[in-house]
Protein backbone atom coordinates (compact mmCIF):
# COMPACT_ATOMS: atom_id res chain seq x y z
CA UNK A 1 0.00 0.00 0.00
CA UNK A 2 1.69 3.27 -1.31
CA UNK A 3 1.14 5.92 1.04
CA UNK A 4 0.79 9.47 0.84
CA UNK A 5 2.68 12.15 3.34
CA UNK A 6 1.17 15.55 2.99
CA UNK A 7 3.18 17.46 5.56
CA UNK A 8 6.99 18.50 5.84
CA UNK A 9 10.14 18.92 8.14
CA UNK A 10 10.98 16.24 10.98
CA UNK A 11 7.15 14.91 11.03
CA UNK A 12 7.25 13.60 7.84
CA UNK A 13 10.92 12.47 8.40
CA UNK A 14 9.04 10.80 10.98
CA UNK A 15 6.21 9.39 9.61
CA UNK A 16 8.74 7.75 6.42
CA UNK A 17 11.06 6.17 8.97
CA UNK A 18 7.94 4.09 10.27
CA UNK A 19 7.18 3.43 6.63
CA UNK A 20 10.24 2.30 5.73
CA UNK A 21 10.30 -0.50 8.46
CA UNK A 22 6.80 -1.75 7.40
CA UNK A 23 8.19 -1.63 3.84
CA UNK A 24 5.61 0.52 2.58
CA UNK A 25 6.38 2.32 -0.61
CA UNK A 26 6.11 6.57 0.37
CA UNK A 27 4.86 9.67 -1.61
CA UNK A 28 5.96 12.76 -0.34
CA UNK A 29 3.81 15.74 -0.99
CA UNK A 30 5.93 18.40 -0.98
CA UNK A 31 6.15 22.52 -1.76
CA UNK A 32 8.43 23.67 -4.23
CA UNK A 33 10.39 25.22 -1.83
CA UNK A 34 11.07 22.00 0.10
CA UNK A 35 13.30 19.75 -2.07
CA UNK A 36 16.49 20.27 -0.07
CA UNK A 37 15.08 18.85 2.89
CA UNK A 38 15.87 15.11 4.82
CA UNK A 39 12.34 14.00 4.30
CA UNK A 40 12.23 14.50 0.37
CA UNK A 41 15.82 12.79 0.59
CA UNK A 42 14.06 9.55 2.32
CA UNK A 43 10.65 9.45 0.37
CA UNK A 44 10.79 6.76 -2.20
CA UNK A 45 8.84 9.58 -4.80
CA UNK A 46 8.03 12.55 -4.42
CA UNK A 47 5.58 14.79 -6.04
CA UNK A 48 5.72 18.83 -5.83
CA UNK A 49 2.03 19.67 -5.44
CA UNK A 50 2.70 24.08 -5.43
CA UNK A 51 3.94 26.49 -4.50
CA UNK A 52 6.34 27.47 -1.23
CA UNK A 53 3.25 29.29 0.40
CA UNK A 54 1.07 26.53 2.56
CA UNK A 55 -1.93 27.91 1.11
CA UNK A 56 -0.62 26.64 -1.99
CA UNK A 57 0.49 23.30 -1.28
CA UNK A 58 0.23 21.90 2.49
CA UNK A 59 -3.23 23.71 3.07
CA UNK A 60 -4.58 22.91 -0.36
CA UNK A 61 -6.81 19.88 -0.28
CA UNK A 62 -7.69 19.61 -4.35
CA UNK A 63 -3.55 20.03 -4.84
CA UNK A 64 -3.14 17.18 -2.30
CA UNK A 65 -5.64 14.60 -2.83
CA UNK A 66 -5.47 15.25 -6.32
CA UNK A 67 -1.44 14.48 -5.62
CA UNK A 68 -1.76 11.55 -3.65
CA UNK A 69 -4.37 9.98 -7.09
CA UNK A 70 -1.67 10.33 -9.42
CA UNK A 71 0.95 9.24 -7.47
CA UNK A 72 -0.93 6.07 -6.95
CA UNK A 73 -1.12 6.23 -3.29
CA UNK A 74 -3.80 4.03 -1.72
CA UNK A 75 -3.28 5.82 1.92
CA UNK A 76 -2.64 9.46 3.62
CA UNK A 77 -1.00 10.89 6.59
CA UNK A 78 -1.39 14.27 7.28
CA UNK A 79 1.13 14.47 9.93
CA UNK A 80 0.86 17.17 12.35
CA UNK A 81 -0.23 20.93 11.95
CA UNK A 82 -1.54 21.92 8.36
CA UNK A 83 -4.60 20.05 7.45
CA UNK A 84 -4.13 16.86 10.19
CA UNK A 85 -7.07 17.98 11.85
CA UNK A 86 -9.64 19.39 8.78
CA UNK A 87 -12.70 16.99 8.74
CA UNK A 88 -12.43 18.32 4.91
CA UNK A 89 -9.49 16.77 4.37
CA UNK A 90 -10.60 13.54 5.62
CA UNK A 91 -13.65 13.40 4.11
CA UNK A 92 -12.11 14.51 0.21
CA UNK A 93 -9.85 11.06 0.91
CA UNK A 94 -13.01 9.46 1.31
CA UNK A 95 -14.22 10.86 -1.69
CA UNK A 96 -11.25 10.00 -3.53
CA UNK A 97 -11.11 6.18 -2.15
CA UNK A 98 -7.84 7.08 -0.06
CA UNK A 99 -7.64 5.92 3.03
CA UNK A 100 -7.18 9.00 5.80
CA UNK A 101 -4.52 7.72 8.36
CA UNK A 102 -6.15 9.48 11.27
CA UNK A 103 -10.15 9.65 12.76
CA UNK A 104 -13.13 9.73 11.54
CA UNK A 105 -14.19 12.91 9.91
CA UNK A 106 -17.16 13.33 12.30
CA UNK A 107 -14.34 13.28 15.09
CA UNK A 108 -12.31 15.36 13.95
CA UNK A 109 -15.15 17.94 13.34
CA UNK A 110 -16.45 17.70 16.90
CA UNK A 111 -13.11 18.34 18.51
CA UNK A 112 -12.18 20.82 15.71
CA UNK A 113 -14.08 24.01 17.14
CA UNK A 114 -13.24 23.90 20.86
CA UNK A 115 -16.55 25.67 21.83
CA UNK A 116 -18.31 22.40 20.55
CA UNK A 117 -15.73 20.27 22.22
CA UNK A 118 -16.35 22.32 25.75
CA UNK A 119 -19.59 21.80 25.30
CA UNK A 120 -19.72 18.00 24.71
CA UNK A 121 -16.83 17.34 27.55
CA UNK A 122 -19.59 19.10 29.78
CA UNK A 123 -22.65 17.33 28.74
CA UNK A 124 -20.65 13.56 29.72
CA UNK A 125 -20.69 15.80 33.16
CA UNK A 126 -16.62 16.69 32.96
CA UNK A 127 -15.07 19.63 34.38
CA UNK A 128 -13.83 22.22 31.95
CA UNK A 129 -13.12 25.64 33.08
CA UNK A 130 -15.51 28.29 33.18
CA UNK A 131 -16.21 29.45 29.60
CA UNK A 132 -18.42 31.84 27.60
CA UNK A 133 -19.27 32.14 23.81
CA UNK A 134 -22.01 33.39 22.86
CA UNK A 135 -22.21 37.17 22.35
CA UNK A 136 -23.89 39.54 19.81
CA UNK A 137 -21.78 42.05 20.40
CA UNK A 138 -18.20 43.05 21.70
CA UNK A 139 -19.46 44.99 24.23
CA UNK A 140 -20.98 42.49 25.65
CA UNK A 141 -18.26 39.90 25.75
CA UNK A 142 -16.19 42.72 27.64
CA UNK A 143 -19.28 42.51 30.10
CA UNK A 144 -18.67 39.35 30.39
CA UNK A 145 -15.37 39.12 30.88
CA UNK A 146 -15.90 41.70 33.87
CA UNK A 147 -18.38 39.20 35.20
CA UNK A 148 -15.32 36.24 35.48
CA UNK A 149 -12.54 37.86 36.40
CA UNK A 150 -9.28 39.17 35.16
CA UNK A 151 -6.58 37.81 33.91
CA UNK A 152 -8.86 35.99 30.88
CA UNK A 153 -8.42 33.88 27.97
CA UNK A 154 -9.10 35.23 24.56
CA UNK A 155 -8.97 31.87 22.48
CA UNK A 156 -10.18 31.44 18.71
CA UNK A 157 -13.18 28.17 18.48
CA UNK A 158 -11.03 26.95 15.76
CA UNK A 159 -7.11 27.66 16.69
CA UNK A 160 -4.56 25.45 17.32
CA UNK A 161 -0.93 24.77 17.65
CA UNK A 162 -0.86 27.78 19.74
CA UNK A 163 -1.76 30.17 17.81
CA UNK A 164 -4.91 32.42 18.36
CA UNK A 165 -4.61 32.49 22.41
CA UNK A 166 -4.58 35.78 24.13
CA UNK A 167 -4.06 36.33 27.81
CA UNK A 168 -5.82 39.85 29.03
CA UNK A 169 -4.48 41.26 32.30
CA UNK A 170 -6.33 44.51 32.90
CA UNK A 171 -10.11 45.29 31.58
CA UNK A 172 -9.08 48.57 29.62
CA UNK A 173 -7.20 46.10 26.97
CA UNK A 174 -9.84 43.63 26.54
CA UNK A 175 -11.36 45.00 23.24
CA UNK A 176 -8.06 45.77 21.54
CA UNK A 177 -6.64 42.34 22.25
CA UNK A 178 -10.41 40.87 21.38
CA UNK A 179 -10.08 42.70 17.72
CA UNK A 180 -6.34 41.41 17.28
CA UNK A 181 -7.33 37.61 18.12
CA UNK A 182 -10.47 38.21 15.91
CA UNK A 183 -8.12 39.28 12.84
CA UNK A 184 -5.63 36.02 13.39
CA UNK A 185 -8.89 33.82 12.86
CA UNK A 186 -10.15 35.30 10.20
CA UNK A 187 -6.21 35.19 8.55
CA UNK A 188 -5.08 31.98 9.92
CA UNK A 189 -7.95 29.73 10.43
CA UNK A 190 -10.69 31.31 8.26
CA UNK A 191 -12.88 32.18 11.16
CA UNK A 192 -12.97 34.41 13.71
CA UNK A 193 -15.39 33.13 16.56
CA UNK A 194 -13.97 33.11 19.69
CA UNK A 195 -14.57 32.19 23.12
CA UNK A 196 -13.47 33.58 26.51
CA UNK A 197 -12.00 30.96 29.29
CA UNK A 198 -11.34 31.45 32.44
CA UNK A 199 -7.47 32.02 33.48
CA UNK A 200 -5.94 29.08 35.43
CA UNK A 201 -3.52 30.48 37.62
CA UNK A 202 0.04 28.53 38.04
CA UNK A 203 -1.86 25.40 36.15
CA UNK A 204 0.04 22.90 34.81
CA UNK A 205 -0.09 21.17 30.93
CA UNK A 206 -0.83 17.85 31.50
CA UNK A 207 -2.71 15.73 28.46
CA UNK A 208 -3.62 12.21 28.05
CA UNK A 209 -2.78 10.18 24.95
CA UNK A 210 -5.56 8.09 23.71
CA UNK A 211 -5.63 5.30 20.81
CA UNK A 212 -9.25 3.73 19.33
CA UNK A 213 -8.01 0.86 17.49
CA UNK A 214 -10.76 -0.40 14.95
CA UNK A 215 -12.57 -3.01 16.84
CA UNK A 216 -13.82 0.05 18.88
CA UNK A 217 -11.41 -0.45 22.23
CA UNK A 218 -9.92 2.89 23.64
CA UNK A 219 -6.41 2.30 24.96
CA UNK A 220 -5.11 5.17 27.51
CA UNK A 221 -1.80 5.29 27.35
CA UNK A 222 -0.46 7.53 30.13
CA UNK A 223 0.15 11.19 30.24
CA UNK A 224 2.28 13.60 29.24
CA UNK A 225 3.31 17.31 31.12
CA UNK A 226 3.99 20.21 28.64
CA UNK A 227 4.40 22.81 31.15
CA UNK A 228 7.38 24.33 29.96
CA UNK A 229 5.87 26.67 27.39
CA UNK A 230 6.85 29.66 25.49
CA UNK A 231 4.33 32.15 24.08
CA UNK A 232 1.96 29.30 24.53
CA UNK A 233 4.02 27.20 22.39
CA UNK A 234 5.56 24.08 23.64
CA UNK A 235 8.97 23.73 24.70
CA UNK A 236 9.73 20.62 26.75
CA UNK A 237 7.65 18.16 27.50
CA UNK A 238 7.81 14.55 29.72
CA UNK A 239 6.02 11.69 30.11
CA UNK A 240 5.00 10.86 33.02
CA UNK A 241 3.69 13.81 34.35
CA UNK A 242 4.41 14.65 38.69
CA UNK A 243 1.02 14.10 39.76
CA UNK A 244 -0.20 11.82 43.08
CA UNK A 245 -1.19 8.31 41.63
CA UNK A 246 -4.90 9.32 42.42
CA UNK A 247 -5.35 12.39 40.18
CA UNK A 248 -2.92 10.58 37.51
CA UNK A 249 -5.91 7.93 37.57
CA UNK A 250 -8.57 10.09 37.54
CA UNK A 251 -7.29 12.34 34.92
CA UNK A 252 -6.42 9.22 32.88
CA UNK A 253 -10.21 8.21 33.19
CA UNK A 254 -11.83 11.62 32.16
CA UNK A 255 -9.66 11.29 28.76
CA UNK A 256 -10.98 7.59 28.46
CA UNK A 257 -14.66 8.23 29.06
CA UNK A 258 -14.09 11.70 26.39
CA UNK A 259 -12.50 9.40 23.85
CA UNK A 260 -15.35 6.49 24.39
CA UNK A 261 -17.70 8.73 24.23
CA UNK A 262 -17.70 8.59 20.65
CA UNK A 263 -15.99 5.74 19.84
CA UNK A 264 -12.69 7.51 18.95
CA UNK A 265 -10.51 5.73 16.18
CA UNK A 266 -6.84 6.45 16.19
CA UNK A 267 -4.30 8.67 18.05
CA UNK A 268 -5.55 11.41 20.10
CA UNK A 269 -4.42 13.74 22.82
CA UNK A 270 -6.88 15.35 25.47
CA UNK A 271 -5.59 18.43 27.22
CA UNK A 272 -6.25 19.60 30.63
CA UNK A 273 -5.06 22.07 32.62
CA UNK A 274 -4.20 20.67 36.10
CA UNK A 275 -3.80 22.61 39.53
CA UNK A 276 -3.07 20.00 42.89
CA UNK A 277 -6.12 17.78 42.44
CA UNK A 278 -8.13 19.72 40.30
CA UNK A 279 -7.94 19.07 36.00
CA UNK A 280 -9.98 21.12 33.57
CA UNK A 281 -10.58 19.75 30.04
CA UNK A 282 -9.25 22.47 27.63
CA UNK A 283 -9.41 20.72 24.22
CA UNK A 284 -8.82 17.57 22.51
CA UNK A 285 -6.46 17.16 19.49
CA UNK A 286 -7.62 14.40 16.88
CA UNK A 287 -4.07 13.80 15.68
CA UNK A 288 -0.80 12.91 16.11
CA UNK A 289 1.53 15.33 18.39
CA UNK A 290 4.64 16.52 18.01
CA UNK A 291 5.42 15.02 21.44
CA UNK A 292 3.94 11.93 20.55
CA UNK A 293 7.90 10.23 20.99
CA UNK A 294 8.06 10.94 24.81
CA UNK A 295 5.12 8.49 25.34
CA UNK A 296 6.57 5.72 23.04
CA UNK A 297 10.17 6.42 24.56
CA UNK A 298 8.48 5.19 28.03
CA UNK A 299 5.77 2.31 26.77
CA UNK A 300 7.99 0.95 23.64
CA UNK A 301 5.69 1.38 20.74
CA UNK A 302 5.46 2.80 17.35
CA UNK A 303 2.22 4.95 17.22
CA UNK A 304 2.52 5.91 13.87
CA UNK A 305 2.79 2.12 12.85
CA UNK A 306 -0.18 1.74 15.09
CA UNK A 307 -2.27 4.64 12.88
CA UNK A 308 -1.27 2.37 9.81
CA UNK A 309 -2.72 -0.90 11.61
CA UNK A 310 -5.47 0.75 12.53
CA UNK A 311 -6.36 2.35 9.45
CA UNK A 312 -6.13 -1.41 8.10
CA UNK A 313 -8.26 -3.07 10.38
CA UNK A 314 -5.23 -4.54 12.60
CA UNK A 315 -4.61 -4.52 16.06
CA UNK A 316 -1.81 -1.57 16.74
CA UNK A 317 0.00 -3.24 19.82
CA UNK A 318 1.03 -6.71 20.62
CA UNK A 319 1.89 -6.16 24.29
CA UNK A 320 -0.62 -4.82 27.19
CA UNK A 321 1.22 -0.89 27.36
CA UNK A 322 2.96 -0.43 30.14
CA UNK A 323 4.57 3.04 30.98
CA UNK A 324 8.33 2.78 32.58
CA UNK A 325 11.09 5.65 33.63
CA UNK A 326 10.76 8.63 32.37
CA UNK A 327 11.16 10.20 29.02
CA UNK A 328 11.89 13.98 27.82
CA UNK A 329 11.72 15.75 24.80
CA UNK A 330 13.29 19.28 23.81
CA UNK A 331 12.30 21.03 20.91
CA UNK A 332 15.29 22.34 18.93
CA UNK A 333 13.40 25.85 17.11
CA UNK A 334 15.55 27.96 15.23
CA UNK A 335 15.62 31.65 17.16
CA UNK A 336 17.80 34.25 17.36
CA UNK A 337 19.89 34.48 19.93
CA UNK A 338 19.32 37.82 20.80
CA UNK A 339 15.40 38.53 19.41
CA UNK A 340 14.41 34.84 19.89
CA UNK A 341 12.38 35.22 16.59
CA UNK A 342 13.04 32.59 14.18
CA UNK A 343 15.34 32.51 11.35
CA UNK A 344 15.79 31.10 7.99
CA UNK A 345 18.56 30.44 5.83
CA UNK A 346 21.36 27.91 5.10
CA UNK A 347 22.53 25.62 7.58
CA UNK A 348 25.86 25.11 8.57
CA UNK A 349 27.05 21.59 9.85
CA UNK A 350 24.82 19.92 12.12
CA UNK A 351 26.51 17.18 14.66
CA UNK A 352 24.33 15.90 17.34
CA UNK A 353 25.39 12.76 19.87
CA UNK A 354 23.34 9.92 19.93
CA UNK A 355 23.46 8.21 23.45
CA UNK A 356 21.84 5.01 24.19
CA UNK A 357 17.76 5.37 24.90
CA UNK A 358 18.07 8.55 23.12
CA UNK A 359 16.47 9.82 20.02
CA UNK A 360 16.75 12.30 17.02
CA UNK A 361 13.51 13.08 15.15
CA UNK A 362 14.93 15.87 12.87
CA UNK A 363 14.13 17.38 9.88
CA UNK A 364 17.26 18.76 8.32
CA UNK A 365 20.98 17.33 7.96
CA UNK A 366 23.55 19.55 7.60
CA UNK A 367 23.66 22.56 4.71
CA UNK A 368 20.06 21.92 4.09
CA UNK A 369 17.86 25.11 3.72
CA UNK A 370 15.57 26.08 6.85
CA UNK A 371 13.17 28.18 4.65
CA UNK A 372 10.88 31.20 5.42
CA UNK A 373 7.44 29.95 5.01
CA UNK A 374 7.29 27.48 7.73
CA UNK A 375 7.75 26.97 11.07
CA UNK A 376 10.59 27.15 12.95
CA UNK A 377 10.77 23.31 14.34
CA UNK A 378 14.38 21.87 13.05
CA UNK A 379 13.72 19.28 15.28
CA UNK A 380 13.22 17.17 18.75
CA UNK A 381 15.55 15.46 20.67
CA UNK A 382 14.08 12.68 23.40
CA UNK A 383 15.89 11.09 25.82
CA UNK A 384 14.62 8.06 28.13
CA UNK A 385 16.31 6.95 31.28
CA UNK A 386 14.89 5.55 34.78
CA UNK A 387 14.11 8.34 36.67
CA UNK A 388 13.13 12.42 35.49
CA UNK A 389 17.03 13.62 37.43
CA UNK A 390 18.70 10.70 35.00
CA UNK A 391 16.36 11.98 32.18
CA UNK A 392 17.44 15.45 31.91
CA UNK A 393 20.97 14.58 32.81
CA UNK A 394 21.10 13.13 29.62
CA UNK A 395 19.55 15.70 27.53
CA UNK A 396 21.89 18.06 28.79
CA UNK A 397 24.92 15.55 28.18
CA UNK A 398 23.26 15.34 24.43
CA UNK A 399 22.79 18.92 24.26
CA UNK A 400 25.86 20.25 25.07
CA UNK A 401 27.72 17.97 23.39
CA UNK A 402 25.79 18.72 19.95
CA UNK A 403 26.38 21.48 17.59
CA UNK A 404 24.19 23.11 14.99
CA UNK A 405 26.06 25.74 13.02
CA UNK A 406 24.59 28.15 10.33
CA UNK A 407 21.63 28.72 11.82
CA UNK A 408 20.99 29.99 15.78
CA UNK A 409 18.79 27.95 17.76
CA UNK A 410 16.88 27.74 21.62
CA UNK A 411 19.24 25.06 22.31
CA UNK A 412 21.14 27.34 24.71
CA UNK A 413 18.09 28.64 26.47
CA UNK A 414 16.60 24.69 26.38
CA UNK A 415 20.17 23.74 28.63
CA UNK A 416 19.53 26.55 31.02
CA UNK A 417 15.71 25.54 31.28
CA UNK A 418 17.26 22.24 32.28
CA UNK A 419 19.33 23.49 34.90
CA UNK A 420 16.41 26.01 36.21
CA UNK A 421 15.65 24.95 39.79
CA UNK A 422 12.02 25.57 39.41
CA UNK A 423 12.42 23.04 36.55
CA UNK A 424 14.27 20.38 38.72
CA UNK A 425 11.95 20.85 41.23
CA UNK A 426 9.08 20.01 39.19
CA UNK A 427 7.68 23.32 40.61
CA UNK A 428 7.23 25.38 37.11
CA UNK A 429 3.56 26.05 35.61
CA UNK A 430 2.49 26.52 31.73
CA UNK A 431 2.58 30.83 32.57
CA UNK A 432 6.36 30.66 33.86
CA UNK A 433 8.95 32.98 32.23
CA UNK A 434 12.60 31.08 32.69
CA UNK A 435 15.41 33.67 32.39
CA UNK A 436 16.80 33.90 28.79
CA UNK A 437 20.31 32.21 28.04
CA UNK A 438 22.79 33.97 29.28
CA UNK A 439 25.59 34.47 26.52
CA UNK A 440 28.92 33.04 26.95
CA UNK A 441 31.30 35.14 27.49
CA UNK A 442 34.61 35.33 25.46
CA UNK A 443 37.87 36.03 27.15
CA UNK A 444 40.16 38.28 24.69
CA UNK A 445 42.42 35.00 24.46
CA UNK A 446 39.86 32.49 23.30
CA UNK A 447 38.39 35.57 20.66
CA UNK A 448 42.15 35.75 19.08
CA UNK A 449 42.17 32.04 19.16
CA UNK A 450 39.17 31.53 17.33
CA UNK A 451 40.04 34.57 14.83
CA UNK A 452 42.93 32.71 14.30
CA UNK A 453 41.53 29.20 13.30
CA UNK A 454 39.27 31.64 11.44
CA UNK A 455 42.02 33.02 9.51
CA UNK A 456 43.36 29.36 8.91
CA UNK A 457 39.90 28.05 7.53
CA UNK A 458 39.57 31.03 5.11
CA UNK A 459 43.24 29.91 3.93
CA UNK A 460 42.00 26.82 3.25
CA UNK A 461 38.89 28.43 1.45
CA UNK A 462 41.62 30.18 -0.82
CA UNK A 463 44.47 27.66 -1.47
CA UNK A 464 44.68 24.86 -3.40
CA UNK A 465 47.88 23.64 -2.00
CA UNK A 466 46.71 23.48 1.89
CA UNK A 467 48.65 22.00 4.90
CA UNK A 468 45.50 22.06 6.75
CA UNK A 469 43.35 20.24 4.21
CA UNK A 470 43.94 17.33 6.33
CA UNK A 471 42.05 18.38 9.33
CA UNK A 472 38.30 18.62 7.69
CA UNK B 1 34.10 22.40 10.58
CA UNK B 2 36.92 22.51 12.27
CA UNK B 3 38.19 21.24 15.85
CA UNK B 4 40.92 22.06 18.04
CA UNK B 5 41.97 22.53 21.99
CA UNK B 6 43.71 25.43 23.55
CA UNK B 7 46.38 24.83 26.19
CA UNK B 8 44.21 23.91 28.74
CA UNK B 9 42.51 21.28 26.89
CA UNK B 10 39.30 23.69 26.11
CA UNK B 11 37.54 22.18 22.94
CA UNK B 12 36.36 24.22 20.28
CA UNK B 13 34.76 23.45 17.08
CA UNK B 14 34.38 26.30 14.34
CA UNK B 15 32.65 26.82 11.24
CA UNK B 16 32.75 30.03 8.85
CA UNK B 17 29.00 30.09 7.57
CA UNK B 18 28.39 33.07 5.44
CA UNK B 19 29.73 36.30 7.07
CA UNK B 20 29.71 34.38 10.41
CA UNK B 21 31.68 32.25 12.65
CA UNK B 22 30.11 29.83 14.62
CA UNK B 23 32.20 28.37 17.26
CA UNK B 24 30.72 25.54 19.46
CA UNK B 25 33.05 25.20 22.97
CA UNK B 26 32.46 24.62 26.36
CA UNK B 27 28.85 23.21 25.74
CA UNK B 28 27.48 26.29 23.68
CA UNK B 29 26.94 27.06 20.00
CA UNK B 30 27.20 30.59 19.31
CA UNK B 31 27.89 33.05 16.35
CA UNK B 32 30.27 35.83 16.20
CA UNK B 33 31.25 38.32 13.84
CA UNK B 34 33.88 37.70 11.08
CA UNK B 35 35.74 40.89 11.45
CA UNK B 36 39.03 40.21 10.09
CA UNK B 37 40.55 41.23 6.43
CA UNK B 38 40.97 38.46 4.58
CA UNK B 39 43.60 40.06 1.97
CA UNK B 40 46.39 39.13 4.27
CA UNK B 41 45.78 35.51 3.99
CA UNK B 42 45.05 35.48 0.05
CA UNK B 43 49.03 36.33 -0.02
CA UNK B 44 49.70 33.83 2.29
CA UNK B 45 48.20 31.18 -0.15
CA UNK B 46 49.92 32.85 -3.59
CA UNK B 47 53.10 32.30 -1.40
CA UNK B 48 52.32 28.65 -0.77
CA UNK B 49 52.25 28.31 -4.24
CA UNK B 50 55.56 29.21 -4.90
CA UNK B 51 56.68 26.01 -2.67
CA UNK B 52 57.46 28.10 0.04
CA UNK B 53 55.80 26.90 3.91
CA UNK B 54 55.00 30.06 5.17
CA UNK B 55 53.28 30.46 9.35
CA UNK B 56 49.82 30.75 9.23
CA UNK B 57 49.83 32.61 12.54
CA UNK B 58 52.27 34.43 14.99
CA UNK B 59 53.92 32.25 17.07
CA UNK B 60 56.80 30.47 18.48
CA UNK B 61 58.45 27.01 16.63
CA UNK B 62 58.20 24.39 18.73
CA UNK B 63 59.64 21.93 16.35
CA UNK B 64 60.97 20.70 13.73
CA UNK B 65 60.39 17.57 12.30
CA UNK B 66 62.83 17.68 8.84
CA UNK B 67 66.47 18.61 7.65
CA UNK B 68 67.77 20.15 4.58
CA UNK B 69 67.59 17.90 1.56
CA UNK B 70 65.03 15.45 3.19
CA UNK B 71 62.41 14.40 0.77
CA UNK B 72 58.84 14.44 2.06
CA UNK B 73 55.38 13.14 0.89
CA UNK B 74 52.47 15.74 0.68
CA UNK B 75 50.90 15.12 4.24
CA UNK B 76 53.95 14.40 6.03
CA UNK B 77 54.45 17.10 8.93
CA UNK B 78 57.45 19.23 8.92
CA UNK B 79 57.25 21.99 11.68
CA UNK B 80 55.19 22.83 14.71
CA UNK B 81 54.27 26.39 15.63
CA UNK B 82 52.80 27.11 18.85
CA UNK B 83 49.94 30.41 18.95
CA UNK B 84 48.27 31.18 21.43
CA UNK B 85 48.52 28.12 23.37
CA UNK B 86 47.87 26.39 20.64
CA UNK B 87 49.96 23.68 18.51
CA UNK B 88 49.56 23.91 14.67
CA UNK B 89 51.09 21.22 12.73
CA UNK B 90 52.20 22.26 9.47
CA UNK B 91 52.33 19.50 7.09
CA UNK B 92 54.19 19.34 3.35
CA UNK B 93 50.97 20.72 1.06
CA UNK B 94 53.35 18.79 -1.91
CA UNK B 95 55.79 16.08 -1.90
CA UNK B 96 59.19 16.85 -2.46
CA UNK B 97 62.58 17.73 -1.34
CA UNK B 98 63.37 20.89 1.64
CA UNK B 99 66.09 22.64 -0.08
CA UNK B 100 66.56 25.34 2.99
CA UNK B 101 64.68 25.78 6.31
CA UNK B 102 64.85 29.68 7.64
CA UNK B 103 63.83 29.37 10.86
CA UNK B 104 65.65 27.56 14.10
CA UNK B 105 63.66 25.74 17.34
CA UNK B 106 62.34 28.47 19.82
CA UNK B 107 62.42 31.45 16.85
CA UNK B 108 59.09 33.70 16.82
CA UNK B 109 58.06 33.86 13.50
CA UNK B 110 55.45 36.18 12.06
CA UNK B 111 52.14 35.31 10.04
CA UNK B 112 53.07 34.88 6.73
CA UNK B 113 56.97 34.64 7.17
CA UNK B 114 58.37 32.02 5.47
CA UNK B 115 59.74 28.54 7.47
CA UNK B 116 61.25 26.33 4.52
CA UNK B 117 61.77 26.64 0.74
CA UNK B 118 61.22 23.07 -0.97
CA UNK B 119 63.04 22.92 -4.32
Amino acid sequence: MKVAIANRGEIAVRILKTLKEMRMPSVLLHSSEDTGSLAYRLADETLCIGSAESQNSYLNITNIVEGAQSAGAKALHPGVGFLSESSKLATACRSADILFIGPKAEQIELFGNKVQALKHVQSLGLSTLPFYSLAHSDKALLRKAGEVGFPILIKLALGGGGVGIKKVDKQKDFLEDLSSVQNIGRSVFGSSEIYLEKFLEKGRHIEVQIFGDSSGKIHQLFERDCSVQKRNQKVIEESPAFLDEETRQNILNTAQKIAESVQYQGAGTVEFLVKDKEFYFIEMNTRLQVEHPVTEMVLGVDLVRAQILTALKSPPFVHPLKSKGHAIECRICSQDFETGTPVSGSFGKIQWMNVPHSRLDMGYESYDRLPAYYDALIGKVIAWAETRPLAIEKMKCILENSMVFGIPTNINEQLSILSNAQFLDNKHHVGFSFAKASQLKLSEEEKKLIQQQTDLLQDQETSAFNPWLQNW
Amino acid sequence: MKFFKNSSGIKFWIEKVGEKIWVHFKGRTFAVDNKQEPLVHKKTSDVQKKSNLVSPVPGRVLSIKVKEGDSVQKGDSLIVIESMKIEHTLTAFQSGRIKSILVQKGQSVESNEKLLIFE
